[in-house]
């Protein structure tokens, strides 16, 4: 994948744009900090516009900083070749963000993973459930404050009893 | 029917010695595996089934369907999700069947230590007869291994009962040319 720097041109187009972004730089890859209720208008901006046309969102993650979540996205333009990173903070009580299924199908599953391991709720997802982890997990896994623990009746819990897959009911240890 | 139930049931006797050898010859000659490869000491089980180390050598074949299989290799860490579809393998096999349990992870959790997702050794969802320890071991442990399935397997007899067994560390593969020619 060959990547160029995105010209600072079409970063300013984009500030000009919405406003009230937030630019900042790390290594090579330049990231708007994006207020939630301006994502999905900057989403459909990025995506459509000729010059930007980040028509690949490559990944979307989420983070825990205890004192507030991030989802970040990284977004790529085959045929400009270059790339942008985007990140939504939202609170910890309030971990909700609209979905970006709309604009990239791919989403799909990435928003599911976000949700899953940190909880964050994303608002006009068709299926918003565990992707991971069985339903019946308690907790989303990968927060800072989740205690980590081994839950062994947990882990072998079943609906099938042992006689119907054929075993003792003691395993010899 | 008593005293031949007690002859030639319940306690060893020629009969039921001579048919316990008889078995375990065939059985421990003719191993047909169930490579359950789950993470990165399935590329050390592949190795060791191929012409290096070639544990064809000793009857161990591999098989693509349980129903056809004796011995079943549970090869890396087994999460949540995996404890079903394990269970549903193992019980498929036909009987006798044998479980060794290769590298850390399906020893006891290895780097998954305390995991919230990982289930703390195979032994936890398995009857385990060989644990063959190591991050991940080389071919000469899983070598090792097959050869202490067999003496497990010699020694097997309708009368006792089958005690799980441990690889020792740091295998050779001069130990096993002694341990193959009964040397150890």
């Amino acid at each position: 994948m060959v990547t160029a720097e995105i010209s600072p041109d079409l970063l300013d187009k984009v500030s000009a744009r919405f406003p009230a972004l937030k630019r900042e730089k790390q290594l090579d890859w330049h990231i708007f900090i994006v207020d939630r209720d301006d994502l999905l208008a900057l989403g459909v901006f990025l995506k459509s516009e000729a010059d930007l046309d980040f028509a690949f969102l490559t990944n979307l993650t989420g983070v825990d900083y205890l004192d507030y979540m991030e989802v970040v996205y990284h977004l790529y333009s085959y045929a400009r070749q270059h790339k942008l990173c985007l990140k939504v903070r939202v609170t910890r009580d309030d971990p909700v963000i609209d979905s970006v299924t709309g604009i990239w199908t791919t989403a799909d599953w990435h928003e599911r993973e976000a949700y899953d391991l940190f909880g964050i709720v994303f608002k006009g997802h068709a299926n918003l459930k565990r992707i991971f982890c069985t339903d019946d997990f308690p907790g989303h896994p990968f927060r800072r404050d989740w205690e980590l623990h081994n839950d062994e009746e947990y882990l072998l819990r079943d609906v099938k009893t042992s006689e119907e897959y054929g075993m003792p009911d003691e395993l010899p240890s | 029917m008593g005293i031949l139930d007690e002859r030639l049931i319940t306690k060893p006797n020629i009969v039921s010695m001579t048919a316990d050898k008889l078995f375990n010859w065939s059985r421990l000659s003719s191993l047909w595996m169930l490579f359950f490869g789950i993470a990165c000491c399935g590329i050390e089980g592949m190795a060791a089934g191929i012409s290096r180390y070639d544990f064809d050598r000793y009857g161990v074949i591999p098989r693509a369907t349980p129903r056809q299989a004796d011995l079943i290799i549970v090869a890396g860490p087994i999460v949540k999700k995996m404890v079903p579809v394990i269970k549903v393998l193992y019980a498929q096999m036909a009987e006798p069947k044998y479980v060794i349990s290769m590298g850390a992870c399906a020893l006891s959790g290895g780097w998954s230590r305390d995991s919230y997702n990982v289930v703390q050794g195979a032994h936890k969802v398995l009857p385990v007869d060989v644990h063959v320890p190591g991050c991940h071991p080389r071919p000469e442990g899983l070598l090792y291994g097959i050869l202490m399935l067999q003496d497990v397997i010699r020694e097997h007899s309708m009368h006792t009962p089958r005690v799980p067994l441990m690889v020792p560390e740091n295998v050779t593969i001069e130990q096993i040319i002694a341990k193959a020619k009964g040397e150890e």
